[in-house]
């Protein structure tokens, strides 16, 4: 979140020395999901922060990992103390590039965003095929990728390495409305 | 939660000026149940939830986003926005607004 929040800073402030077009999502939508024979895991989280800057196609996403809801209590308490021990690494942060992203086109455009996702303490680059569906002034970002749990050095432990996925997928929904200061 | 006692009772505007001081937040550790007093700005069900915004007044943000537990639809749908509701629920930490989550109408 260090790095994140002047890049936030910077495009709430018109820093990239151009009018700046904002659009923010304070109730982004990210679930993720983690199939196997033993168990089927999935989890919500509702306040996803998302800003998208039109005229530089950049963006910035930040979501609290303890806000993420599980069916089970306990898969929530392991997800939080021993996965991503959220109280250590509280947030995930995704800064990036919508690449030859058109905000004048109305309807339908799909969108490849490339940047750095921190989760754990880890960055790793992502692409992540994005659709992005203009209604208006609002734009919708909307998408699902796949990630491996190792990439972000999550232990788990061998008793339990049946009851979660090596790959789990992600699905992602930001609905952003103009922003202004 | 509905039977939870709140670890601290607070307007929107104090939380909030808690938050935004320099060493607040950390008083404010995650996952405390926390009673608020705010007027309603909006309530609203992206992502199939039921949300009740609180507004601090003065200030356009940050708010104060409550992800309300099931059943709590028939006290919210009495209320309007600006409207003041007592809410109390889990503080999970503070993005542009402070996120409360299983929150529930504490009184009206």
């Amino acid at each position: 979140m260090g790095k994140l929040l002047p890049f936030l800073v910077l495009i709430a402030f018109n820093g990239f020395g151009q009018v700046a077009t904002k659009s923010i999502a304070r109730q982004g939508h990210v679930s993720f999901f983690s199939y196997t024979s033993v168990e089927h895991i999935k989890a919500e989280n509702n306040q996803v922060l998302s800003i998208v800057d039109s005229t530089t196609g950049e963006i910035a996403v930040s979501m609290l990992m303890n806000a993420f809801v599980f069916e089970k209590a306990l898969m929530r308490e392991h997800f939080n103390e021993s996965y991503v021990e959220s109280d250590i690494y509280p947030k995930a942060t995704f800064v990036g590039t919508i690449m030859d992203f058109d905000p004048t086109l109305e309807g339908e455009q799909t969108r490849m965003v490339e940047g750095r996702f921190n989760m754990h303490g880890v960055t790793k680059e992502l692409q992540i095929k994005t659709k992005i569906t203009r209604n208006n002034e609002t734009f919708i970002l909307s998408g699902t990728f796949e990630t491996l749990v190792r990439d972000y050095e999550i232990k788990i432990p061998p008793l339990l390495a049946g009851n979660i996925a090596k790959t789990i997928s992600v699905d992602f929904n930001f609905e952003c409305m103009p922003y202004e200061n | 939660m509905a039977n939870a006692e709140p670890e601290l009772y607070m307007s929107a505007n104090d939380l909030v000026d808690l938050l935004e001081k320099k060493d607040g937040a950390g008083l404010l550790s995650a996952e405390k149940v926390i009673e608020i007093t705010g007027a309603i700005k909006e309530i609203n069900k992206k992502n199939n939830r039921l949300t009740v915004i609180l507004h601090v007044q003065g200030k356009e943000h940050p708010s104060i986003i409550c992800d309300m537990m099931e059943g709590q639809e028939n006290l919210i749908k009495e209320f309007e926005p600006t409207d003041t509701l007592v809410i109390k629920g889990v503080f999970k930490g503070i993005l542009k607004d402070a996120i409360f989550l299983n929150c529930v109408v504490s009184h009206e």
